[in-house]
């Protein structure tokens, strides 16, 4: 077989790039070129933006219909329990309720689902759930990461635990691993030399940090509405997965997937905890054909905190061998994880991909706690091991008196994340160090209370694909446009690039694009998570949006009788050698009613690192007589190859930061190991980052051509949040010399490391 | 929440006249101001009276007065959001109290004595799923469980904090609380206002069943200085981990009468007095603040979980103590 | 719209009033300042002489005014979502801590979700969708979507009321009033720092948004 076409791209970060031979997939548009794009890549206002400020835009909560049920979980006030007799009988009395009860025997969390029912209002559904009985049997449970791991511990499964995978979960074999008592694991990986590395080395050390469980908490909590018209079930799902949703309703109520709809227009945040349909939804489905009348189940606060997911807690332990200069020759990491009754803590993803480590050795295990199920968190396992893996990069740097990004550069051969560093650097005046230290032992001498400190941290991420996705842009003969992808928007505002690469290559304003999104009956988009949507997404947008203009310049090839290949197509006119014909005209000598042109996502051909980098840099003050820690700047520059909508992606990289900082500093699910409750379900006492607690970012990209794809798209929803907690912890030990290694770092832990604690009661 | 049946009272002799009759038939009512925080509790099923009896909708007592001595009287009505703005000139501790309480939206709608009266926001109390001492139950549950936001100070019995920023500043401005009950009111120092646990473990204030807050007094006192501080985690919307009230007359260059009330730490408003003591009769100055903050801590019995409160008990007393005498306390830069 | 005037409530007992009431909670009018969803009639079938049974209200929302008949435990946030059609008033956490809820109460930004419905009867209630819609939207919602101070949109509302109730009161605040005056809304998406730059851009009645 002859070898196929070669085409050459560049790729590189702009002004270094290279030249490159790839297989360009038949059918596939050729990249952009270098500085080729007149409409993409700038900033804009958001399509859906003034749906959306003036509250017009529909969630899954919003949905109401006439006859309308509202659903309601029953949910087990304890940790551990056998269900020995549900008595409804008062309920059922209750006009227009009906329940829907899996017949559960035992229950394993703190708000686990026991039954579901439905009333004709949500007061009613309230008291009907008051009205149901439920003796348990409380059985013992374990709910800490440190006592589930000992022997002897109450056991959370008898049985081994096969691994569960969501959209949002790094792609990868789950490996069959051993399980010993309540811990699952280890599951081994690595890459190179690890023994020799280590006898390599001039030195070890060794690091241990610790990471609390961080509930996702989107501002819409999980949503399901359910109708049933006919056989078919219609869905409305507050959702990051369109088709997710539509496939595990499709598989758990055995339906053909024609005969499930499902439609998610707007979804407020997911953050990885909304992927399935969800025990949730599958109730609503099935109280939906019971009562032969639409249903809509929305959780509470509580629920969502307790029973919808949520970032596993860590344990981790980084041993590094390094030479004298600062090189680490190797590293032996090791993590544990505890995500309640579910499975997926490894955090090993980061020393393994992040840096230039010439040897990693990664040992990762799950936990059972009796706590309510983990799963993919934005950047799953990331934050957690950027944390681990930057605190003992810096405690190397603080042992070999090195400037901390020095020591970084030395290990760090990315060239893309080179620039970062400098460019990051140079925003955030990290030359301004030597003399922020000078000061602060001016302020401790002098025993004033703030201290000032800067710190830095890396991100990673991967271009993960959601193969077959497809997009079709629809051309009718009045001129108007349509692009259609099933994807749903989480807050990206997914529509805005749609529509923008579409009017670039229409030559069409962007508002003229009309992006219908948000439904399982258009072509098959991805599910948010991993980072993978616009990766996915905009290079089978391209593809249609260069097909559509392809065809119609055909039609204008005709109109203008000048051959399609000298016909320009800009500012909604088709032009050339003096002739010319408008947007509108031309769409009316379409042959048919309309011009549909379907686009594909071909594969990934070869280009720059699969990897995503950045580099954050966080400036703090520190009030060492209260432990009060208060974030000033972030810089965050990252490479998110050619950003399509500038906008959109500066907004991820400032949410992302948002998060890691409250990460760093607030998020603690509290639990009460006698009981086995969960104190703070709420946004009470569960503590989210608020306007006040908001620092200056200045969020930066760097110009860089990956290849890979027709429009060198990739994600920056995930490594925006990698890098935050690890840069701001290193500045708070910059600020106070004293070295975080718990998230969060709360002023109870500043304080305890200060030493200004007392042990004892205070007498008079 | 379980439904109820609203009484809307025309007068607060009605109010209280309902309250009494609903007592009287075996009916349990809760008098409901704004309801922020009442709401909260019956959504919690903390609580499920059989009437609430509304009082927000009443045309008396929800302005602030002033009597020709310079003395100022607050309707129990009276939203946080106006002490804020009404009070700034005459009573500063009181304003930055308020100011600072909860969200804007709730400042806007909670009532001041609605504040007062507010039941603690111990996660073992609010949570309908635990049965603590408070509620009828064997033991404190924060004591020997999660306690790093409760008391360090007189948590013996029960380890809740008063969660009233109001309540600190007015215990330190030696107001006065007038009550309303179908017997005939009365008026309480704001200190002896609010219980230990050990005096009633089911409430957290003084007043009978049925019995209204009508009015807050505080009279003029010549010369007063006085400032509220506190610190939190989080700078937007979060319950302080320790703040402070501090009120004093100057007098030829000293202090004298000094109050100093700490909040968050106790399950009522604590005075120090120790602290208040070191004070009277001396020049404010950096030292002298740091001493006190120090001397704040006498008598401090911490749980195993917050222990790291002290500091910052030392720290707001510092601060709040430099803040009332017009000196720099060293975070001027950070504000 | 049936309010039933013969069976008008006891004020003068201040209970309410007794004897079978069928209440109907339902817009009065269709000129709703934009609803976004259907508008759904609620019917309560309630036993005789139950005295926790629907009690009429009207308000004045949006300038519009809305009547209907809820159970006294109904939150406003309740009645203008679940009868009023006016869903784009969010519930994010049903306890006042999330801001999604917030509403102008005669001008002041309040909690719809801690709010009893009855409470806000007479007064003049303003939700985000009487702000402006999206072909007139209003000055400070332009400056939202011109700052991109929004992503999954959920917590929008609360914030746009929020910060509309600033600047009928206070026409040029400063950055510090900004950030105190949605210091009680939450975003998670993380859209704060757009959310200022539309507030102080609105203020200031720039065309331009920059973002800090």
């Amino acid at each position: 077989m002859a070898d196929a076409p070669k085409t050459k791209i560049e790729v590189g970060l702009a002004g270094k790039t290279t030249v490159m031979e790839v297989e360009i997939p038949a059918g596939d548009p050729p990249p952009y070129k270098v500085g080729e794009r007149p409409v993409t890549g700038k900033r804009r206002p958001r399509l859906d933006g003034p749906q959306m400020v003036t509250g017009r835009a529909v969630y899954t909560h919003d949905a109401r219909r006439p006859g309308m049920l509202h659903a309601r979980i029953l949910r087990s006030p304890h940790a551990h329990a056998k269900i020995v007799s549900i008595d409804a009988s008062q309920a059922e009395r209750m006009p227009g309720v009906i329940f829907e009860n899996p017949g559960k025997d035992t229950v394993r969390y703190h708000g686990e689902a026991v039954l579901a029912l439905a009333a004709p209002t949500r007061a009613a559904a309230e008291d009907a759930l008051r009205a149901v009985k439920v003796v348990y049997d409380v059985l013992p449970h374990t709910v800490s990461l440190a006592a589930a791991r000992k022997e002897g511990a109450p056991l959370v499964f008898q049985k081994p635990v096969e691994e569960k995978r969501s959209a949002g979960d790094v792609p990868g074999a789950a490996a069959s691993v051993e399980q010993k008592g309540n811990v699952r694991g280890p599951k081994a990986s690595g890459r190179g030399d690890v023994d020799k590395g280590f006898a390599e080395a001039d030195g070890t050390l060794e690091v241990v940090t610790t990471t609390t469980v961080q509930t996702h908490v989107p501002l819409e909590t999980h949503a399901l509405f359910a109708e049933w018209v006919g056989e078919t079930l219609e869905v409305q799902a507050s959702t990051q997965g369109t088709f997710s949703v539509r496939d595990e309703l499709a598989g758990v109520l055995k339906l053909p997937k024609d005969k499930v709809i499902v439609r998610a227009e707007f979804t407020g945040g997911g953050f990885g905890a909304k992927f399935g349909a969800g025990d949730y939804g599958v109730f609503a489905a099935k109280l939906a054909k019971k009562a032969g009348k639409p249903v809509l189940m929305a959780l509470d606060r509580k629920e969502e905190h307790l029973a919808a997911g949520n970032r596993p807690d860590s344990w981790n332990r980084v041993k590094l061998g390094y030479k004298n200069d600062g090189t680490v020759t190797a590293v032996d990491y090791e993590s544990f994880g505890s995500a309640g009754v579910a499975t997926g803590t490894g955090t090993g993803g980061f020393v393994k991909s992040a840096y230039g480590f010439p040897a990693v050795r990664v040992a990762e295990s799950d936990v059972f706690t009796h706590l309510g199920p983990g799963c993919a968190m934005r950047a799953p396992g990331h934050p957690q091991g950027c944390f681990a893996v930057e605190t003992a990069l810096e405690t190397l740097a603080d042992k070999l008196g090195m400037d901390p990004l020095a020591l970084r550069l030395k290990n760090d051969p990315s060239e893309v994340r080179r620039a970062e560093w400098e460019i990051g650097a140079k925003e955030i005046g990290w030359s301004r160090r030597a003399e922020i230290s000078k000061s602060n032992a001016a302020a401790t001498a002098a025993g004033s209370p703030l201290r000032r400190g800067l710190g830095c941290a890396a991100a990673v991420w991967y271009t993960f694909v959601a193969p077959g996705s497809q997009v079709i842009v629809r051309i009718h003969r009045d001129g108007s446009v349509e692009a259609e992808n099933g994807v749903q928007d989480i807050g990206g505002g997914v529509r805005t690039p749609i529509a923008m690469v579409v009017a670039e290559e229409l030559g069409l304003p962007v508002a003229r694009v009309n992006v219908k999104i948000g439904d399982s009956r258009y072509p098959f988009g991805p599910a948010s998570g991993g980072s993978v949507t616009i990766g996915s997404l905009i290079p089978a947008v391209r593809a249609a949006a260069v097909h559509a203009r392809e065809k119609l310049l055909a039609v204008a090839q005709k109109l203008l009788g000048v051959p399609a290949g000298e016909i320009a197509l800009a500012n909604g006119v088709f032009s050339a050698k003096g002739k010319s014909a408008d947007f509108r005209k031309v769409c009316s000598r379409l042959p048919g009613e309309t011009l549909v042109a379907t686009g594909d996502r071909a594969k990934d051909y070869d280009g720059a690192d699969t990897r995503i980098f950045g580099a954050q840099f966080a400036e703090v003050v520190v009030d060492v007589e209260t432990g009060v820690v208060g974030v000033k700047k972030v810089v965050a520059v990252h490479d998110c190859g050619q950003p399509v909508w500038k906008t959109g992606v500066e907004s991820q990289i400032r949410g992302g930061i948002l998060q890691g900082i409250s990460y760093a500093l607030f998020e603690e699910r509290v639990v009460d190991e006698r009981s086995g409750r969960v104190l703070n379900p709420n946004v009470e006492f569960y503590k989210i980052l608020g306007s006040k607690d908001t620092p200056e970012i200045v969020p930066i990209l760097v110009d860089f051509y990956p290849g890979k794809n027709n429009a060198h798209a990739r994600g920056i929803g995930e490594p925006a949040t990698v890098p935050t907690a690890a840069a701001v912890a290193n500045a708070v030990a910059h600020a106070t010399g004293i070295r975080p290694t718990a998230l969060p770092i709360t002023p109870a832990r500043i304080l305890d490391a200060l030493g200004t604690v007392p042990k004892r009661e205070v007498k008079a | 929440m379980k439904n109820f049946e609203r009484v809307q009272p025309r007068s607060w002799d009605e109010a209280a006249s309902a309250l009494a009759a609903a007592l009287k038939s075996g009916k349990s009512a809760e008098a409901k101001g704004a309801g922020t925080e009442l709401l909260d509790r019956l959504k919690e099923y903390n609580l499920a009276p059989d009437q609430v009896v509304d009082l927000r909708r009443l045309s008396s007592h929800n302005s602030i007065l002033r009597n020709s001595s310079g003395g100022i009287s607050i309707g129990a009505l009276v939203t946080l959001s106006a002490v804020a703005s009404g009070l700034r000139k005459d009573l500063p501790a009181l304003a930055d109290a308020c100011e600072g309480a909860a969200t804007p939206q709730i400042r806007n709608a909670a009532t001041l004595a609605g504040n007062l009266c507010q039941r603690p926001r111990c996660w073992y109390f609010r949570s309908s799923e635990f049965q603590c001492l408070k509620k009828g139950g064997v033991e404190c549950l924060a004591k020997s469980g999660e306690n790093e936001f409760h008391a360090v100070f007189g948590n013996n019995t029960c380890a809740i904090v008063h969660p009233s920023a109001a309540g600190v500043a007015l215990v330190a401005l030696n107001a006065r609380i007038e009550t309303l009950a179908p017997g005939g009111g009365r008026t309480f120092a704001a200190a002896d206002f609010f219980v230990r646990p050990e005096v009633d473990i089911f409430a957290e204030n003084a007043l009978k069943p049925g019995e209204l807050v009508v009015d807050i007094h505080v009279d003029r006192l010549e010369g007063v200085r006085s400032a509220y501080r506190k610190i939190k985690q989080k700078q937007a919307f979060d319950w302080p981990l320790a703040d402070a009230a501090v009120v004093w007359r100057e007098t030829g260059g000293v202090a004298r009468d000094v109050r100093i009330v700490i909040g968050s730490a106790a399950p009522v408003p604590w005075r120090a007095k120790a602290a208040e003591a070191l004070v009277e009769g001396k020049r404010i100055d950096a030292a002298l603040a740091a001493k006190a903050g120090e001397a704040a801590l006498e008598g401090a019995t911490p749980l195993g979980k917050n222990a790291y409160k002290l500091p910052m008990v030392a720290a707001v007393v510092r601060r709040t103590l430099l803040a009332s005498a017009g000196l720099p306390d060293g975070t001027e830069e950070h504000r | 719209m049936a309010d039933d005037k013969s069976h008008p409530p006891d004020r003068t007992s201040g209970v309410t009033r007794r004897g079978l009431i069928k209440g109907i909670a339902t817009a009065v009018t269709a000129a709703s300042a934009g609803a976004t969803a259907l508008l759904v009639e609620t019917r309560h079938e309630l036993e005789a002489a139950n005295p926790s049974g629907p009690m009429p209200v009207s308000i004045a929302v949006n300038g519009v005014a809305r009547t209907g008949s809820f159970e006294p435990r109904t939150t406003l946030a309740e009645a203008l979502r679940d009868s009023w059609g006016l869903t784009g008033t969010k519930v994010g956490c049903d306890r006042g801590a999330c801001g999604a809820c917030t509403v102008l109460l005669d001008g002041l930004a309040v909690n719809s979700c801690l709010m009893l419905v009855h409470d806000a009867d007479g007064r003049k209630v303003t939700t985000v969708e009487g702000l402006g819609s999206p072909e007139a939207m209003a000055p400070i919602q332009k400056a939202f979507v011109e700052a991109d101070a929004l992503q999954c949109g959920f917590c929008t509302p609360g914030m746009v009321v929020s910060c509309a109730g600033l600047l009928a009161k206070n026409p040029s605040p400063s950055a510090y009033d900004v950030k105190e005056a949605v210091a009680g809304n939450l975003c998670r998406c993380g859209t704060y720092t757009g959310v200022f730059a539309a507030c102080e851009a609105a203020a200031q009645g720039k065309p331009e948004v920059t973002r800090g």
